[in-house]
């Protein structure tokens, strides 16, 4: 098909699913945005990870409305919704579910799937970093499989299936912190800060009243899934592909695009996922902006909440508290964008 | 060209490749513009006829730009680069680039055949001389400027434009420097100027020089190279005096050492002689030679020390260096411990088996009464304590491996060196026999008694590499505990040593791990 024959007939077709996304990602925005005061970074960075197949870990301290996000977003969404309080006596079972007897009609005793709370479309695993390394890797092979295996059987779980997790950077006495390998998984890092003087206000008129507001579905799950197939059908020229490669390499240290400060600092830089988190955002950022093509500055945007928790520093940089952040800054002002 | 190619887009395209290609030819030419204001300025600078060779490689850069010009002209900028351009100069957000490799990449998909669509209407809506209006750059300008004013200025001046006399004062400044020899000793620099001001030389002193300086009174002299050669002689008699009062100071010191060493032990004497010898490696010139012997008579003190000092004199007047005659005399002492070593070794042979040595082989005691290698000070075997014998067959003192340096001491010599080296010491140590304690169910056989006590020290520590311990620790425990903002200084400090030692005992281990394997 040359461009030139293939221009006529999916013009209108495509141009009508970009203005469908924006549209309804701006519903979901507003209605996520009438419970919630303030953080639309992070409500966005959320909507992106649920868009784009990838799951977000959220990192803030009590109080700050994490869970409230997340709950919001399944109603706005008419998803599936289980929270799961993780803590360090929590099984694998407990997430995936398990085998129990049951005793049929005839008296027989069979092994019956009791599915667990993974079982559905938005989980949230409120502080994920308080469970054993047992039970966080069950739920971790189940964010990356999309299915659970408990005995002989295979579960798949539904689409869209959306993990959210959540951990807090205080009271680290008795936690087992996330290894690399899994923080990898997670899509986006985001943080949540406090809110400022107005939006505080804001949160205090709303919640203090008789009637707390609530989220309305906007959207329904096939509206979803097929917001998803279109963040995936943005193109992306070789260019700013390369350009997303440049990024990523520019976390390795020893790499010859590594910054110095990498070179110092980072001990292991970003893996694959996280070139495919840049572009996978940058596409999502293309749709929004109405484009059908990623620009290098969608790739840009996204280095922050895709690569700041891929960067494993070392001891210098443990010892001099090096924000990842600022390595993430100073490697962006070194590499340049296509065509410079 | 498929026609495909032939649309609104791409014309933009090629309109933008041209227009860099222009761009880059203009800038280009701005370089080879300076270039030939360059070889043009060197004759009239050099006050000379036309120097041949910096015109020649000012001509061939000129070629070599002129080639790069071209060379940019005909393949410089791709259109992919020309779509970027673009892009940025019209803050498209990579449409143009974007659309260009779609168009070109082959079998594009409906999305991507979409964006070229939208780049196509994009484009009918840009114009290239907008996006990438002819500039020519402000290099380029101020080159054609300069090489303008250069054009107008040069043939309304006459003669060269540097004068003769800067010209010549800065050919002897160069020529005395190359000269110099202390040029490249940074150290050397400071005290040399401090001496060049008590120098007593026939022409102005440097600080006559600075005064006029300084004043503005300074007058160009008719021969400005022989201040310099002046400057430059008072330098050198300044470093001379200094390294000879230097050299002497060393060599009073290693002479009141070598003074109280010759009357203790002749081999700590050897080598306070070989270290004073390195002294006087300096000195070379015979003014410097009678200074150092004379230095070495006035030091000596004790009659051993001037018996070294006249035989050190006679080699000397033998002809050899000072260095040479040093090193000789060292030669001659050790000569004499090692004769008396042989016989103290002699008479060694003749004693009762070390008590300590078990059968992997415990380190005897070497030549000279050294320790040999790998012999641990104050491991004396079942005791601790071991009788050594004296040279010549003389029962010395006993002496206590325990003591340490007294280890590396032999018995009291006989004959002649005693007179030399003055009284053999000795130090009040008795011997003191172990009772081995026989088993009880056994029948005690003496020889597996000795040697099964002996074994007792071959105990080994297994070896195991910490180094990679301590990396992770210091990482884990930064990472994983709280560590106050107050102590984080402290705590970094402190992983930073032990990773530092932890490298160094993990080769020392290995040292220690392949001695063990050896024996």
């Amino acid at each position: 098909m040359t461009p030139e024959t293939a221009l006529a007939e999916p013009e209108i077709d495509i141009e009508s699913r970009v203005e469908t996304f924006r549209d309804r990602h701006d519903r979901i925005q507003a209605e996520v945005g009438r419970v919630i005061v303030g953080n639309r970074e992070v409500i966005s960075g959320i909507i992106t990870c649920l868009l784009t197949r990838g799951h977000v870990l959220l990192e803030g301290i009590p109080g700050l409305g994490k869970t409230k996000i997340v709950q919001t977003l399944s109603e706005a969404m008419h998803l599936k919704f289980n929270r799961v309080q993780f803590t360090p006596d929590l099984m694998p079972g407990d997430i995936v579910g398990t085998n129990v007897v049951r005793e049929t009609d005839t008296g027989a005793k069979i092994l019956d799937f009791q599915p667990g709370p993974i079982f559905c479309n938005l989980m949230l695993a409120d502080e994920v970093n308080r469970a054993t390394p047992k039970s966080q890797s069950a739920l971790l092979e189940a964010m990356q499989e999309k299915s659970v295996s408990v005995g002989n059987t295979t579960y798949k779980l539904e689409e869209p299936f959306f993990v959210m997790a959540t951990q807090n950077p205080i009271e680290l006495e008795g936690t087992y912190p996330l290894p690399e390998a899994q923080m990898d998984r997670f899509l986006m890092k985001l943080r949540i800060g406090y809110p400022d003087h107005d939006e505080l206000r804001e949160i205090v008129e709303r919640t203090t009243t008789v009637e707390e507001p609530r989220a309305r579905p906007m959207v329904t799950r096939e509206e979803v899934l097929e917001m998803r197939d279109t963040v995936l059908s943005v193109p992306i020229a070789r260019s700013v592909e390369d350009y997303a490669i440049r990024l990523t390499m520019g976390t390795h240290p020893g790499s010859q695009f590594a910054h110095a400060l990498t070179n110092r600092y980072v001990k292991f830089g970003a893996s694959p996922r996280g070139t495919q988190a840049l572009v996978l955002s940058g596409k999502f950022r293309a749709l929004l902006a109405g484009r059908v093509h990623v620009a290098a500055e969608d790739v840009r945007d996204s280095v922050f909440p895709t690569l700041r928790h891929r960067l494993l520093l070392n001891f210098e940089g443990e010892a001099d508290r090096v924000d990842t952040d600022d390595i993430l800054r100073e490697i962006i002002d070194s590499i340049a964008p296509p065509g410079a | 060209m498929h026609d495909s190619l032939n649309t609104p887009f791409h014309d933009l395209i090629r309109r933008l490749d041209l227009r860099l290609r222009l761009l880059g030819l203009v800038r280009d030419s701005g370089f080879v513009a300076a270039a030939v204001a360059l070889a043009l300025l060197l004759p009239r600078l050099a006050g000379e006829g036309i120097p041949w060779l910096p015109v020649l490689v000012a001509m061939l850069g000129i070629v070599v730009l002129a080639y790069r010009c071209l060379a940019g002209y005909r393949a410089g900028a791709t259109l992919d680069r020309a779509a970027a351009a673009g892009d940025r100069a019209g803050a498209l957000r990579d449409e143009l680039a974007s659309a260009q490799w779609f168009s070109r990449a082959g079998s594009p998909t409906s999305w991507e055949t979409h964006q070229i669509a939208r780049a196509r209407r994009r484009a009918d809506d840009l114009d290239a001389r907008e996006l990438l209006p002819f500039r020519v750059p402000r290099g380029s300008v101020a080159s054609v400027a300069a090489l303008a004013v250069l054009a107008v200025v040069l043939p309304f001046t006459e003669g060269p434009l540097v004068s003769e006399a800067l010209r010549a004062r800065l050919a002897a400044g160069l020529a005395g420097l190359a000269a110099s020899p202390e040029a490249g000793d940074p150290l050397a620099g400071p005290d040399a100027v401090e001496d060049i001001a008590d120098a007593r030389v026939d022409a102005r002193s440097p600080e006559e020089i600075l005064a006029e300086l300084r004043a503005g009174e300074l007058r160009l002299p008719e021969d400005p190279a022989q201040d310099i050669d002046a400057l430059q002689a008072a330098l050198t008699a300044a470093m001379e005096e200094r390294a000879l009062q230097e050299t002497s100071e060393e060599v009073s010191a290693a002479l009141a050492g070598l003074a109280e060493a010759m009357d203790s032990d002749s081999l700590t004497a050897s080598e306070w002689l070989e270290s004073l010898s390195e002294a006087m490696r300096s000195a070379s010139t015979p003014e410097e030679l009678q200074a150092l012997l004379e230095s070495l008579e006035q030091g000596a003190e004790g009659d051993a020390l001037s018996e070294a000092a006249a035989e050190l004199m006679e080699l000397m007047e033998g002809g050899l260096s000072a260095d040479e005659a040093l090193q000789q005399l060292a030669e001659n002492l050790q000569a004499m411990d090692g004769q008396q070593a042989n016989a103290g070794g002699m008479g060694e042979a003749q004693q009762m088996p070390f008590p300590g040595d078990g059968e992997g082989g415990q380190p005897q005691a070497g030549e000279g009464g050294e320790p040999a290698a790998g012999m641990p000070q104050g491991a004396a075997g079942l005791s601790g304590q071991v009788q050594m014998m004296a040279a010549e067959g003389q029962m010395g003192a006993p002496i206590p491996m325990d003591a340490g340096p007294a280890g590396n001491m032999t018995g009291p010599g006989g004959g002649g060196e005693s007179e030399v080296f003055g009284a053999a010491t000795s130090l009040e140590v008795q011997l003191e026999m172990e009772a081995i304690p026989a088993p009880l169910d056994e029948e005690p056989i003496p020889e597996q008694m000795i040697e099964r006590q002996s074994r007792r020290e071959d105990a080994t520590v297994a070896y195991d590499s910490v180094n990679s311990l301590s990396e992770y620790a210091d990482e884990t425990v930064s990472r994983t505990r709280p560590i106050p903002t107050g102590l984080r200084p402290l705590v970094r400090a402190y992983f930073l040593m032990i990773r530092e030692t932890a490298r160094a005992d993990a080769a020392d281990g290995a040292q220690v791990l392949e001695g063990a394997e050896e024996r």
